[in-house]
């Protein structure tokens, strides 16, 4: 493939992923906008219980609340452009601040998910397939249908209780040292290792059967090598295309995990926004969400162009 | 059938039949208190209370009657949403793959951005707007559950459509519904029993984690989710309240992802777009 064609294909392939982004962020948004206006009156929240009809009305005015629907929206949309989601009543801080603010650490856990599934993941899966009928290899296929099946929330209170509570080699609580993020690294990770066990497994047991792993061991290869070298790479693409779909859930997950560990990332502030009736707060998580998924989704295409021995090869030759 | 299968069918059964007819049988009441019996432990342990075999909460209800109570509602949140999600999916997907066109690429393009949105942060967001309630928890699973089936069913469809018996079908004058409830809702059937076993177990643990944060099904109402929100504030001191719930959903996942495994191998169907 020569360098100029080269060129307008990247160009495409990044105004494809805008437009996604632009429908994605917008879409879900304006979701989030036409439910927060009709469920209730937000000045009336914001006042309180013990407000006046005179603090309603003042504060109705002062948000624009009191304008037509449309025209709010049209306010709404043009406050996204500048990535003002309004200020937090309970803390006076501009929501989108508030919440990249807290986003490291969240990100922190999700990353240390990903490193695990394919540091611990792939060589687990590959000793499942390398040696099938070992009791070892059993173990791990079932241990990861186990890890499969076990909720996060229900793994989490289990390693709560066991690691912090019983043996009190983990902190429980909070998100102070880079200790606090064990337990709930490991109980994100749990269902996404488990998962990447079995694909690595099940891809390699495939390729196996084929034709071009049958040419390697009958010239010599050992079967390691074979499957390392040779099966490996073919298995890499649908765990990619796993780990991209699965960023989503994980940012999900995290919504119960950090609760349960109080952790203090963007979940947590999610859930404890939605207690409080701190719409900015909810909105601004919900925009970086957003735009954070459609980010892993271009990254694992372009992952996925570099990783599938089919498109690597088209490429060099 | 394999072993696995049988003993994965003959599980789900027992579950569904002790969480359905459990609590009557028994004459167990998953919301009676019994201040003075508050936070009985299991049979085993010293201090468990004959009448309270796994135990008691911290208001004294017995936690028997309310795990069975809860794999009730929880259950029934599942098959009900899993079933509206493929009857949508179905429907969605039938419609698809059967016009083409234009009604194709939006309800696709629209699937592959909803499929790739992180869901439980939009329903949190959305129940914290709209309060939480059985409908609204059920209605959003239906929301995030339909894609999949939509996916499938239009991939099959799109494939038997020109088989020889659906054009021998049209061809001797069968109309649009005849065609399609008579020729391609059969051909997706099998693919579709999968999805909805699986999605069973998606269901109940979405619902669980929902309900653990307090924000699906409602107290006093028990849900395996609930009865594990409970069991957190006091989980140094009473154990066990989290336990019987976290045991029955985490066998019931596995229960129902191995009836789904043996089914897809039994019915020999690809649900390769299950995401």
């Amino acid at each position: 493939m020569s360098a100029g064609r080269t060129a307008p294909r990247v160009l495409r392939a990044g105004a494809v992923w805008l437009v996604r982004l632009v429908v994605t962020v917008l879409g879900v948004l304006t979701l989030l906008f036409f439910l927060l206006r009709l469920s209730g009156d937000p000045a009336a929240v914001l006042v309180g219980p013990g407000g006046s009809q005179e603090d309603i009305d003042r504060v109705r005015t002062e948000l624009g609340l009191d304008l037509p629907l449309w025209t709010q929206y049209g306010t709404f949309l043009g406050d996204v452009a500048r990535l003002d989601f309004g200020v937090s009543p309970h803390t006076g801080e501009p929501a989108i601040s508030a919440v990249l603010a807290r986003l490291p650490l969240t990100l922190q856990i999700v990353g240390a998910t990903l490193a695990l599934a394919v540091l611990v993941g792939v060589p687990l899966g590959m000793l499942a397939a390398a040696r099938a009928r070992h009791a070892s290899a059993r173990a791990v296929t079932a241990a990861a249908s186990i890890a499969q099946a076990m909720p996060n929330f229900v793994l989490g209170l289990l390693l709560l209780l066991v690691f912090a509570l019983w043996l009190g080699w983990l902190p429980s609580y909070g998100a102070e040292s880079p200790l606090h993020a064990v337990l709930p690294t490991l109980t994100l990770a749990a269902f996404t290792v488990a998962r990447v066990v079995r694909l690595v497994r099940a891809g390699l047991l495939e390729a196996i059967e084929q034709d071009f792993i049958r040419t390697v061991r009958a010239k010599g290869g050992g079967r390691l090598r074979a499957l390392a070298r040779h099966a490996l790479p073919n298995a890499f693409p649908p765990v990619l295309a796993f780990l991209v779909v699965d960023s989503a859930y994980l940012l999900s997950s995290t919504v119960i995990v950090e609760q349960l560990y109080a952790y203090d990332g963007i979940g947590k502030q999610l859930v404890d926004a939605i207690f409080q009736r701190d719409y900015p707060i909810v909105q601004a998580t919900v925009f970086v969400v957003a735009v954070l998924v459609v980010a892993v989704s271009a990254i694992g295409d372009v992952l996925g162009a570099l990783v599938d021995p089919r498109v690597r090869r088209e490429a060099a030759g | 059938m394999r072993t696995s299968v049988r003993i994965a069918l003959a599980g789900s059964a027992l579950i569904a039949l002790a969480v359905t007819f459990g609590p009557p049988l028994l004459g167990l009441d998953p919301l009676e208190q019994d201040l003075p019996a508050k936070l009985a432990p299991p049979f085993w342990m010293e201090g468990a209370l004959a009448g309270h075999p796994l135990g008691t909460d911290q208001l004294g209800r017995d936690l028997l009657a309310r795990v069975l109570a809860g794999g009730r509602t929880s259950l029934l949140v599942g098959f009900a949403a899993s079933s509206l999600a493929c009857a949508v999916g179905i429907v969605v997907g039938l419609l698809a793959g059967y016009l083409g066109g234009w009604v194709d690429r939006l309800v696709m393009g629209l699937g592959d951005l909803w499929i790739a949105f992180p869901f439980l942060v939009l329903a949190i967001a959305t129940i914290g707007v709209v309060g939480s309630s059985t409908p609204v928890l059920i209605t959003l699973l239906v929301l995030a559950g339909w894609v999949t089936s939509a996916r499938v069913t239009r991939a099959i469809v799109k494939q038997v459509r020109g088989e020889d018996y659906v054009m021998a079908a049209v061809g001797a004058g069968a109309g649009h519904l005849n065609v399609l409830t008579r020729h391609l809702l059969p051909a997706v059937a099998g693919a579709n029993l999968v999805i909805w076993t699986f999605s069973v177990g998606t269901m109940v643990l979405v619902e669980g984690g929902l309900s653990f944060l307090g924000l699906g099904v409602r107290p006093p109402t028990p849900s395996w989710g609930t009865i594990l929100n409970d069991g957190r504030e006091l989980l140094e001191t009473a154990w066990w309240i989290p336990l019987w719930p976290g045991l029955t959903l985490t066998l019931t996942v596995l229960l129902v992802n191995l009836l789904g495994d043996g089914l897809r191998d039994t019915l020999d169907v690809r649900t390769d777009d299950h995401a």
